[in-house]
């Protein structure tokens, strides 16, 4: 879709809303804007005159019938001439108010009567059919009689009226066509005095046609409150499972007070739609209603504190302790007097209490308004100012100076602070979710940072221990040169210096010279762990170097465990250990036979693993240890360098021949 | 130093015929040793020798037997003149000589299609001995060859193939990979493992009921498994590089 498509659907949503806006600015000035939009002018008749007379009955109940009416009305002819919509009906000349309080005398009622006289239809013409009342409001009894009988009538409350609801009757009785003969409408009306009461215009029509003026004017009053409680019901239930999810972290405080607010929103509206509650008492729906608005008063301060995510604790405290001696008081108070008192007295002894929590509310509001100054807030006082103004609205109308077909105001608070709070509640769940976008993507970044950092750290630890691995490694070759090949041709040197002419004896000088290299090389192989390989490699080296000597060598090698220690520094000590061994058999022992043994073997309860060589020759006794022997680098380094390999070694003569064994651990110690 | 062939050697002469040598050795001392012993032997004959890879490969069409070179020629390595000698006489016996037996470059060198080495220190019987040696057949090889050769690491075709099975650093998977790399028998692949033990091929032969000319023969099979291996390679490398496509 174009950016083009999207202006154009703004334009039509802004011209859509505007219109609403109107015209419920048009029907809330005026509600018979309603029937003047939807009833056809020629298919009924809208009656704005009518006859009044105030009656001297005191019976609350209407009569069955016309004729058997206490007051005789029939025969009445001291009628007034009044305008409708008709209401305020006060100040009788005869007070008859009897304000005793007991409950067994109720309070005598101000009965008020109209009467209109419908012109005869014409003959050929449908008879009379529908009437239609957009509002008939009594603290007490209405009636409607058509041609002396009742036809319609509210039942007995003082309080709890269904006021709202509008009436319409269709008659069912069908007469001759040719039988025309003129109508006669009453209307009985009976309520305290002080509580008055109110009639509309009158709708007359001799078809169906004011059907759908009543289902317009009965949805706008009473269908729409009612879906209205079902959606806060519906998104209360909502909330509390997002309530039970969350519960413990901050957010949750949001939730639980939408759910208490949700559950309670219906209070207030109570009194619109009290035609649903026929069976409930008056006392019973007064303490739902007034406890109500006290605990209403608690969830609201609490959810709106909650939305402002800024606190006013002595508000809120305030609040609480308010709310609850509040619903408290007005319990107890009713329970303790609904046997003594009719309900209508009850409500004006607790009613005026209400405009503490209401004032506190709105103080509240005004603070939170002042103080924080976010839209949030001044959302919220926006709504709170309106509901002030339909309250005024409402009981302006309930006091019945204002137009009798006006709708009442405060149903809009629900719908309109109902939207307001989706919103809100909308907002901070999208909020919530890119705050934990947000944490994840600033946590991948630490993440990597962390990564980078140990990385480096890393890097500069391979230098470390690279550079520490050269020096070692530079200091061992130093070391080899110095007692190996250095030492060899030393001595090489020194034979021709002196010399030493005979060529053998210079060949094999200078053959231990290559010998000592090659062990040096050899020892560079990383050999992992493989004592065999590298054993492999001396025999490689100087087994040539034996069999020329004459020496059979039997290699009996056996499979032994890696020694994970074995690195080119320890196979170096154990080449050069095993070099020196064989260099000496090799100059005294004059032996033919060698034998190369390994095998695994535990020494002083340490695993590990024996080379063993053996020879056939003459035995003899190595020199004391230590001792440098000349040409040679001496037997004190094989102590050293077993030492170092945390091994032990043996000489040891035998009857014919000598054994040497040298033991190497699996695993050293950690020195 | 003995100069003289022995009896088994004129024996030998009589039995087959003359073994063509060329040599390439940029030392004078090596090269004369070598000649030398060559040239003392009946049933050998120098046919060309040569001091650096320019001038061996003015040779390269004079059919030879055995072919000795050194790896570090100063102008070049011995490698490119193993390969160049492979695409003129296939037939032709490369043997390396080297100083210790067990560099790398020996590896590569047996890749290139050398079958055998000859260590600088030997001596001059040891040369003629490991000749004829080669031409008969056999190949030599040492422990640190032996280890080199049972840790291949497989080219990456074969790696997949045996990446289920033969995971891990031990060292019986890296052999069990080695053994795969170059695709050996069972047979060869003890011939190895005993080597790098330390036995020498007779011990070897004796060991596993062989005689040492078949011990030694395995060792060639070996040699030239891997050189397969190592062309298979590099055809695989110059296929994904595109220089094998089809025109």
């Amino acid at each position: 879709m174009g950016i083009l498509g999207r202006r154009i659907i703004i334009a039509l949503s802004a011209v859509l809303a505007l219109f609403a806006i109107l015209l419920t600015i048009a029907i809330m000035a005026d509600g018979s804007v309603i029937e003047q939009l939807v009833v056809r002018p020629s298919d009924a008749q809208r009656i704005m005159q009518a006859q009044r007379w105030i009656s001297p009955s005191i019976i609350w109940e209407p009569p069955a019938s016309i004729d058997t009416a206490d007051d005789a009305v029939a025969a009445q002819h001291n009628w007034a001439q009044v305008k409708l919509p008709d209401s305020r009906l006060m100040h009788s000349s005869q007070p008859k108010t009897v304000r005793n309080g007991n409950r067994t005398l109720p309070t005598p009622p101000l009965v008020v009567w109209y009467k209109i006289a419908f012109d005869a239809v014409p003959a050929g013409s449908p008879d009379l059919r529908q009437i239609y009342l957009p509002r008939v409001f009594s603290e007490g009894t209405a009636a409607l009689y058509v041609d002396g009988r009742l036809v319609w009538h509210t039942p007995m409350r003082y309080l709890f009226n269904p006021y709202n609801k509008p009436v319409l009757v269709t008659l069912d009785e069908q007469r001759a066509p040719d039988q025309a003969r003129p109508h006669i409408i009453y209307i009985r009306l009976a309520a305290r005095e002080s509580d008055g009461g109110a009639l509309s215009a009158i709708w007359l029509a001799q078809s169906n046609s004011l059907t759908r003026a009543f289902l317009a004017r009965d949805f706008l009053q009473v269908g729409a409150l009612e879906w209205t409680w079902y959606s806060y019901w519906v998104l209360g239930a909502l909330s509390f499972v997002i309530w039970i999810r969350l519960r413990g972290t901050r957010e949750s405080g949001l939730y639980f007070w939408f759910t208490a607010t949700a559950l309670l929103a219906f209070v207030p509206s109570l009194t619109q739609l009290s035609s649903d509650f026929a069976a409930v008492p008056d006392d019973i729906l007064l303490w739902l209603w007034i406890t109500g608005g006290y605990l209403l008063l608690i969830c609201d301060i609490k959810f709106s504190a909650e939305i402002f995510g800024k606190r006013q604790p002595i508000f809120e405290r305030l609040a609480v302790i308010v709310g609850l001696s509040g619903a408290t008081y007005v319990s107890i108070f009713i329970a303790l007097n609904s046997q003594k008192m009719l309900p209508n007295v009850i409500a004006e002894h607790v009613l005026l209490l209400l405009i503490i929590p209401f004032f506190l509310q709105f103080s509240y509001l005004c603070r939170a308004a002042f103080l924080f100054r976010t839209r949030r807030t001044l959302v919220i006082f926006a709504l709170s100012v309106f509901a002030l103004i339909a309250l005024y609205h409402d009981l302006h109308f309930g006091g019945h100076a204002g137009g009798a077909e006006d709708l009442p105001w405060q149903p809009l608070n629900l719908p309109t602070s109902f939207i307001a709070y989706i919103v809100i509640l909308f907002r901070s769940y999208v909020r919530s979710i890119e705050a934990a976008d947000n944490a994840t993507i600033a946590l991948q970044q630490a993440l990597r940072a962390k990564e980078a950092e140990l990385g480096e750290q890393h890097q500069q630890l391979m230098r470390i221990q690279q550079e520490h691995t050269l020096t070692t490694e530079r200091q061992r070759m130093m070391k080899e040169m110095h007692d190996g090949i250095g030492h060899s041709l030393v001595s090489a040197l020194s034979f021709v210096r002196h010399g030493q002419k005979d060529p053998k004896v210079l060949t094999n000088v200078l053959e231990e010279c290559i010998d000592d290299l090659k062990l040096s090389i050899d020892s560079l192989e990383p050999t992992v762990d493989d004592l065999l390989l590298l054993l492999s490699s001396l025999r490689y080296r100087l087994g040539s170097r034996l069999e020329g000597s004459g020496i059979k060598l039997h290699w009996e090698v056996t499979d032994v465990p890696p020694l994970p220690w074995l690195d080119p520094q320890y196979g170096m000590h154990i080449l050069r250990i095993l070099q020196e061994i064989l260099t000496n058999l090799l100059k005294h022992s004059g032996a033919d036979t060698l034998h190369f043994t390994t095998i695994t073997h535990t020494r002083a309860e340490r695993a590990g693993v024996l080379i063993c060589i053996e020879d056939n020759g003459k035995p003899f006794t190595l020199p004391p240890l230590g001792k440098i022997q000349p040409g040679r680098k001496g037997l004190g380094n094989v102590i050293s360098r077993t030492e170092m390999l945390q091994g032990h070694c043996q000489w040891q003569p035998l009857k014919a021949g000598n054994r040497f064994t040298l033991w190497v651990p699996l695993v050293r110690s950690v020195a | 130093m003995n100069l003289t062939p022995s009896a088994r050697t004129l024996n030998h002469v009589s039995a087959a015929h003359i073994i063509e040598v060329g040599v390439v050795e940029d030392d004078p001392a090596c090269r004369g040793l070598l000649t030398h012993a060559i040239m003392a032997c009946d049933d050998m004959r120098l046919v060309w020798q040569a001091a650096t890879l320019a001038e061996a490969r003015r040779y390269l069409a004079r059919s030879i037997d055995v072919l000795l070179v050194d790896i570090g020629l100063p102008d070049g390595t011995g490698l490119e003149l193993i390969a160049d000698i492979k695409a003129h006489q296939p037939e032709c016996l490369v043997m390396v000589s080297t100083m210790f037996g067990d560099d790398n470059n020996l590896l590569s060198a047996i890749s290139a299609g050398a079958l055998g080495y000859l260590l600088k220190d030997v001596s001059a019987t040891e040369v003629v001995e490991e000749i004829r040696s080669l031409h008969a057949g056999g190949s030599p090889i040492n422990p640190m060859m032996a280890r080199k050769l049972l840790s291949q690491k497989p080219a990456p075709i074969v790696a997949a193939k045996c990446a289920d099975d033969a995971r891990g650093q031990n060292e019986e998977d890296s052999v069990e990979m080695g053994r795969r790399a170059l695709g050996l028998s069972h047979r060869e692949t003890e011939v190895l493992q005993l080597v790098a033990r330390g036995f020498i091929l007779d011990e070897v032969a004796s060991r596993i009921g062989i005689t040492r000319h078949t011990a030694r023969s395995y060792v060639r099979r070996i040699y030239q498994k891997l050189e397969v291996g190592s062309r298979a390679e590099a055809v695989r490398v110059a296929a994904d590089s595109g220089l094998l496509t089809e025109r």
